[in-house]
């Protein structure tokens, strides 16, 4: 071993805690050479000096006294967290019995405020929804006026204010929409009291996918973070069969369908994955307004 | 390199892990007499430990008697298969750093009123003032506490690298690793303190 190799370990060498055969060669280099051996005598030295330190019998302190305090406080903690100050065998089952009790209330309280959370989200998605019709006159509501039908391509000033959908408002100035804004597609307003089905063709469902025809059919390609179909076991991939009961066989067919289907009804899908049929229920929620 | 482990060290009668066991059993069942055995065994260890680390005699005071405290509390928790003298030293230094940290803590908010007497003006007057000592507290005080702790499991309280590895939650070589760190500082320290 020569010296820089020795210098690497040497702090080692002193305590032992090298390999046998590296503290040998150590001590052998160490033997020959004076500098080296300079330094392993100082850490010796030092290790020696730190030892020292073990011996506490010079210290001017009453142990009897503070070892007394010491169990008299240890022993106290000990009888107030048994009570008796003697655990027992059922004692420490009942410690366990605690831990789980706590365990299970905890996970019934996590399921409450989850199962609370969804319903509120669903109420706050609802309400969203109807905030739409929020300026609706309450007399309105209970007319029992005729169904009133207006064809795609009138002039958006067939309607009245409050009857244009909000996407339009924001996608045309009043200019647009009081002259040259046609209706996008055929709506009925119903006189139904239901403002949601009032403009129900505007509201057809949504299931917050999107599908592309493929060679296999209708695939789905994604779904949206957060929509009706987000957690209901649909995944990317999927090829679509049918939809609440009708065969489908390309994109159209499906939009047509969900056209007809209300927001708020359950949906069922046939899908097909890795040539398995399976049944999915997906629950139609309205479109969000950007859409 | 292969591990070696020195038994030149001198860990005492205090692991005798057949006396814990019972010591434990006996304790458990609510027996005071066992407990004053565990504090007689452990206890000028632990305050030794304690202060070693802190260079503070009173907070080592209050450090090695919630060490008990805190055993006392775990002492159900306790599993049978692992060695307890390892967990008594394990409290003590956990605590001890915990102590460092507060103290740090309490520092940097500008707080300094309510920190208790710094290394340098540490009552060593409570002991019998020997130089020498007084200067290796010193100078311990000078390494950071990782290697401190370390230096002062090793080299003063003398446990093997194994003991220390499961003290520390460390593997063995990083273990011997820091104690090699920890030496070299201890030695800077030394000379710089000389000087």
């Amino acid at each position: 071993m020569d010296c820089s190799a020795c210098r690497r370990i040497i702090p080692l060498v002193p305590g032992g805690e090298l390999d046998s055969e590296i503290q040998a060669q150590a001590l052998a280099h160490i033997q020959e050479c004076d500098q080296c051996r300079k330094e392993y005598e100082q850490y010796t030295a030092l290790r020696d000096t730190l030892a020292e330190l073990k011996d506490m019998d010079d210290v001017r302190f009453n142990w009897e006294q503070f070892s007394a305090d010491t169990v008299e406080k240890a022993f106290q903690k000990r009888k107030t967290d048994t009570g008796s100050g003697r655990t027992s065998v059922m004692q420490g089952s009942n410690r366990y019995f605690r831990f789980f009790m706590r365990a299970a209330v905890l996970l019934i309280t996590a399921g409450l405020f989850f199962t609370a959370g969804t319903v509120w989200k669903s109420h706050v998605m609802s309400e969203q929804d109807s905030e739409e019709y929020a300026d609706v006159p309450a007399q309105e509501n209970e007319s029992a006026a005729p169904d009133r039908h207006i064809p795609a391509g009138e002039p958006l000033r067939e309607l009245e204010e409050w009857e244009i959908p909000r996407f339009l408002k924001e996608k045309y100035s009043a200019d647009d929409l009081e002259y040259s804004a046609a209706v996008p597609k055929d709506i009925t307003f119903s006189s139904n009291k239901d403002p949601e089905i009032r403009t129900g063709l505007l509201r057809s469902a949504w299931l917050g996918m999107y599908v592309q025809d493929t060679e296999y059919g209708v695939t789905v390609k994604g779904i949206v973070r957060g929509g009706p179909s987000h957690g209901s076991g649909i995944a990317a991939g999927d090829v679509i069969i049918s939809c609440a009961g009708r065969h489908i066989a390309n994109r159209d067919e499906l939009c047509k369908i969900l056209a007809s289907i209300q927001p708020g009804n359950r949906v069922i899908l046939v899908i097909k994955r890795h040539g398995t049929k399976r049944n999915i229920t997906v629950t139609a929620a309205a479109p969000p307004h950007h859409l | 390199m292969k591990k070696k482990d020195s038994d030149t060290f001198r860990e005492s009668a205090l692991s005798d892990p057949d006396s814990d066991t019972e010591l434990i059993f006996r304790i458990k069942e609510g027996d005071r007499d066992a407990l004053g055995e565990l504090v007689d065994t452990y206890q000028k260890r632990i305050l030794s430990v304690a202060y070693r680390i802190t260079g503070d005699w009173h907070a080592a005071q209050d450090l090695s008697q919630e060490v008990f405290i805190t055993l006392m509390e775990k002492m159900d928790t306790f599993d049978p298969e692992r060695s307890f003298f390892s967990w008594v030293y394990r409290v003590a230094v956990n605590r001890s750093i915990d102590y460092l940290r507060s103290r740090t803590r309490e520092k940097a908010a500008g707080n300094r009123g309510s920190v208790r007497a710094s290394v340098a003006e540490t009552p060593e007057q409570a002991m019998i003032r020997t130089e020498k000592k007084e200067k290796v507290q010193k100078t311990l005080a000078r390494i950071p506490f990782q290697y401190r702790t370390i230096l002062v499991l090793r080299d003063i309280e003398g446990l093997s690298t194994s003991r220390i590895a499961d003290i520390l939650d460390l593997i063995p070589a990083t273990a011997r690793w820091r104690i090699f760190q920890a030496r070299k500082l201890f030695r800077e320290a030394w000379d710089r303190e000389g000087a």
